[in-house]
């Protein structure tokens, strides 16, 4: 009962002080302007993006619609293509080429907040029936040095500014009373020590909380996020809850440093120490391990595997077709429809499935040390809250990698009935109608089940919620012998 | 040796030999030293790696260009031939952009194409975080020891009540400020002599096929020139606030915040304010725009009015009536004529896109004036040949040679191929005319001649710092 009447007192205290020194307008100023820039950052990238995808879609519908109009007019008799590759019934070149579709990821609504993996990984894939490898990893134009920088989001800011925000405002929560001679005085009171760095930290916390939680809510607001939504609202409460726990994770460090009975400047320099080891030295290192364990192969070895396996099949290219006239004479005997090449573009094709088997397990050898390696860092992670912080304000994003690597299984799928679509028509020597046009495949995102998402980031909540816990048990402990008078 | 000098010498050899019996500075400085040994060593590894396995890939798709069969030249221009940029041996200093730039491009026929593979792409989000490298090391925590030796330089005395005494015995402030600076200077000095010592032998060691000793060693000068200057500002700037600040705490603080500042506030601030100033274009509006220019030229559209006009020039020119009876191969001229155009295209377009990354660099650079980091990042990468200066010469060699061979397929057919032939090939000792593609690193004027902007930022930084140091040794209250 004392207690909390206490704590009251205290936390009021601390408010009064605060209004005095106008620090609290100063904390609010400062976190004003950092996230309002993280927020026009974060939408004009979202912004360039869209506009990237709606210009692809654009490209895509008028390339359509010259293919339709072409046809309509070699329908009509007014038209003749020249040659295979122009011709808009065959399904070779239209299917590889012509009518490549884009498969598009949608952002989600709070794309904003965290640019994450997003400026790695493009939101859109352009598909086509050629093999995978010629379209997957196509990657978009960006300044090589924006990239090693890195992005001034929203996720920034809480990750890397809100901790030293919270040193700035905690390092010397008791040593200055300490060494002002105060706290002597404080502690003839019956108040015990606890009590008086809990009530000083709880008006930080209510502090530094509301006002990044308001801020970020006007903020969301003004970019024109419909929180009305079951999908917004559940990602606003992770975000939101996600932010408490890695707030109260640094305030919990600095009481503890603080518990440690050093002087102010000591205890900044130590908490600058901690907050370069969680947010640099700690996550370099883990890479290096993750790195020592699933080495990536580098990239370069594929090109040459890969084109090693097109040219074994171009050799193999009349066995093929001799082996595919054997078991589908039917096929070698229709007449050959709109089109001079036949013989050409379905050797292309066969030459093209028999590169596809061994071109599809080489780049899966690539995904599966990736996975491997994504799977060690989720574990490792737990020993930075700052990597843990990440990746889940990523998840709530969309940004992340996980949600790219579940893009990329559905292009695949979706890769396999364009293929499907296109191919056989080729080897069945079938001109495409307009009908048909009606027909292609469309690509459209499945999102994520959200459970998926939430036992991942209620993962990340526990990562943070251990550390805090183990850092208040420290300080209690430690704060019994703490020395009042310097 | 006159007075002052004698002054600031003793001063010097008393601070060195508090520090050095300080245990805090065993700590650090070791804690530095193994992160050091480690990065160089980590650096040198994978520097070898992306060394030898680029050489594998570039030896492998040489021979498959070799190994490509008898075909007509121009589908041997087709098949083409895969580019690896060669790693620079200094990116085991600082590695730069290399992994956020594709390690590759596809050099075909009719299009100069963009570097893929990131193996940025090919990594944990961890990478984000930043690497654990020999410059990330010296551009940020070598300053934070700095900060850490020097915070309390005058402030400690006055709280000891030891300034008082030093000025009263007629010690100058500014003779003050030259001995710990001295000190200072020699312990910072002595913590990075080993790394610099054991790189600088390893330096002996690495692959010259692409980069000289003499440039390596010429760069690797250049470097600890820029990185000198960057730590004597630190050491300038934090004596500086430490005699101007009340107390050892607000010294500290302050000079917290500019570290932070520097090291990471100000680089992501001012690379966003660069994109939203100077934009990048999306690959999709730099593809429509190459597509747009490239439909004035005619490719293989034989009904394009540009292929109409070329082939009447071409008939005008051998005096002929039919193609049939031109004594070169039409198939060929026309060939080399639309890649000529392309390359004009190419230039343009490609230039355009380099200048705006030249513009975000330069915008991001002048930060430097207050934040030395924006100036010195850019330097580093830029003399250890890890910058966007030394991918998009390997990409104009890469096109050249795009060219080469280009102009060589046409060139056999215009020669050799007879009008009307639809049979004709080529075989192996056309495509032995292609020498395999070397690149050398650029010379170390070239690279200290593009980083010269930046290289002024970084000394008007350090005089400035110098002068605010000097100033605050003045006005020191005792």
């Amino acid at each position: 009962m004392h207690t909390t009447l206490y704590l009251k007192e205290i936390f009021n205290f601390e408010r009064s002080l605060f209004r005095a020194e106008r620090l609290d307008f100063f904390v609010a100023l400062i976190l004003f302007a950092a996230i309002a820039y993280a927020f026009v950052n974060g939408q004009s990238w979202v912004n360039k993006q869209q506009q990237a995808v709606h210009a692809a879609q654009t490209e895509e519908s008028v390339r359509l619609q010259e293919l339709k109009n072409n046809l309509n007019k070699i329908d009509a008799g007014s038209l003749k293509p020249a040659k295979a590759f122009e011709n808009p019934a065959n399904a070779y070149w239209v299917g590889n080429r012509h009518a490549a579709t884009y498969a598009v990821l949608p952002p989600t609504a709070f794309a904003a907040t965290a640019i994450g993996q997003s400026d790695l990984n493009p939101p859109y894939v352009k598909v086509s029936a050629d093999n995978k490898e010629s379209f997957a990893l196509n990657e978009e134009i960006e300044n090589p040095g924006n990239l090693l920088i890195g992005n001034f989001d929203l996720a920034f800011v809480v990750v890397f500014l809100l901790p030293l925000l919270i040193i700035a405002l905690s390092y010397n929560l008791i040593s200055a009373e300490r060494e002002q001679g105060t706290l002597a005085i404080v502690m003839t009171n019956p108040v015990p020590l606890w009590v008086l760095i809990a009530g000083k930290l709880s008006f930080r916390v209510v502090l530094v909380f509301s006002l990044t939680v308001s801020i970020t809510v006007i903020g969301l607001l003004v970019i024109g996020t419909d929180l009305s939504t079951m999908d917004s609202l559940v990602r606003l409460g992770w975000w939101i809850a996600l932010l408490l726990a890695y707030i109260l994770f640094w305030f919990a460090l600095a009481a503890a440093v603080n518990a440690l009975a050093k002087s102010s400047a000591q205890n900044a320099l130590i908490l600058t120490g901690l907050w370069l080891l969680i947010l640099l030295v700690l996550p370099a290192l883990i890479s290096i391990a993750v790195n020592a364990v699933y080495p990536v192969p580098f990239r370069v070895a594929m090109v040459g595997s890969i084109r090693s396996a097109q040219t074994d099949a171009n050799r193999e290219a009349d066995a093929s077709v001799a082996r595919f006239e054997q078991e589908h004479p039917e096929m070698t005997a229709m007449p050959v429809a709109k089109g001079d090449d036949y013989a050409a573009t379905r050797k292309r094709v066969l030459v093209q499935q028999a590169a596809a088997e061994r071109i599809a397990q080489i780049m899966a050898g690539y995904d599966r040390q990736l996975s491997q390696q994504q799977r060690i860092v989720d574990s490792l992670s737990f020993l930075s809250p700052a990597i843990v912080m990440q990746e889940a304000l990523n998840a709530v994003a969309g940004t992340d990698n996980n949600r790219y690597q579940y893009l990329s299984r559905q292009v695949d799928a979706f890769h396999h009935v364009w293929q499907g679509f296109f191919l056989p028509k080729v080897l069945e020597n079938t001109p495409l109608t307009l009908a048909d046009y009606q027909r292609f495949p469309r690509f459209a995102y499945v999102e994520q089940a959200i459970s998926e998402t939430n036992m991942r980031l209620l993962g990340g909540l526990l990562g943070l919620a251990v550390p805090i816990g183990l850092l208040c048990l420290f300080s209690v402990r430690r704060i019994r012998n703490y020395p009042v008078t310097a | 040796m006159n007075a002052s000098a004698t002054v600031i010498g003793t001063i010097a050899r008393k601070e060195l030999l508090e520090q050095l019996r300080d245990a805090r500075f065993w700590w650090t400085g070791g804690i530095i030293l193994v992160l050091m040994l480690i990065a160089l060593f980590l650096g040198w590894q994978q520097m070898q790696r992306v060394d030898s396995e680029h050489a594998i890939a570039r030896a492998v798709a040489y021979q498959q260009w070799l190994d490509q069969g008898d075909k007509n030249p121009h589908q041997a221009a087709h098949f083409g031939q895969y580019a690896f940029k060669p790693v620079s041996p200094l990116a085991f200093v600082d590695p730069g952009i290399d992994r956020f730039v594709g390690s590759t491009v596809w050099m075909e026929a009719h299009k100069q194409n963009e570097f893929n593979f990131r193996p940025a792409r090919d990594a944990t989000s961890l990478q984000r975080f930043g690497e654990l490298t020999i410059a990330f090391v010296l551009q940020i925590l070598v300053p934070l020891v700095i900060v850490l030796l020097a915070f309390p330089a005058f402030t400690g005395e006055r709280e000891r009540g030891t300034l008082r005494q030093l000025l009263s015995i007629g010690v100058k402030p500014t003779q003050l400020l030259a001995g710990k600076g001295l000190a200072i200077m020699a312990v910072v000095g002595a913590l990075l002599l080993p790394t610099a010592l054991i790189g600088l032998i390893a330096l002996g060691f690495a692959d010259t096929q692409h980069a000289g000793a003499a440039n390596l060693y010429l760069r690797s000068a250049w470097l600890i020139v820029g990185y000198a200057i960057y730590l004597t500002g630190f050491i300038a700037l934090a004596l500086g606030a430490s005699a101007a600040s009340p107390s050892s705490r607000h010294a500290l603080v302050a000079l917290l915040a500019f570290w932070v500042v520097n090291g990471f506030i100000a680089p992501r601030a001012m690379t966003d304010l660069a994109r939203l100033v100077s934009p990048t274009p999306t690959k999709v509006e730099f593809q429509n725009g190459i597509n747009e220019a490239r439909k004035a030229t005619f490719g293989h559209d034989e009904t394009h009015p540009a292929f109409v006009a070329f082939r009447d020039e071409v008939l005008k020119k051998y005096n002929v009536a039919r193609i049939e009876d031109l004594p070169v191969s039409f198939r060929g001229l026309s060939l080399r004529k639309d890649d000529e155009n392309g390359y004009r295209i190419y230039d343009e377009h490609y230039g355009a896109l380099w200048n705006t990354y030249a513009r975000q660099e330069r915008l991001r650079a002048l930060a430097g004036f207050a934040f030395p980091l924006a100036a010195l990042r850019p330097f580093s990468m830029g003399l250890a040949g890890t910058d966007t200066f030394h991918q998009n010469q390997f990409a104009t060699a890469a096109e050249l040679y795009r060219r080469q061979i280009q102009t060589a397929m046409s060139e056999d057919l215009i020669q050799h191929h007879k009008n009307g032939d639809t049979n004709y090939v080529s075989n192996r000792q056309l495509w032995e005319q292609i020498p395999a593609l070397e690149h050398k690193i650029p010379k170390a004027g070239t690279a200290i001649a593009q980083q010269s902007l930046n290289l002024g930022i970084l000394l008007a930084w350090m005089f400035a710092t110098i002068a605010f140091a000097a100033m605050a040794a003045r006005r020191l209250r005792p």
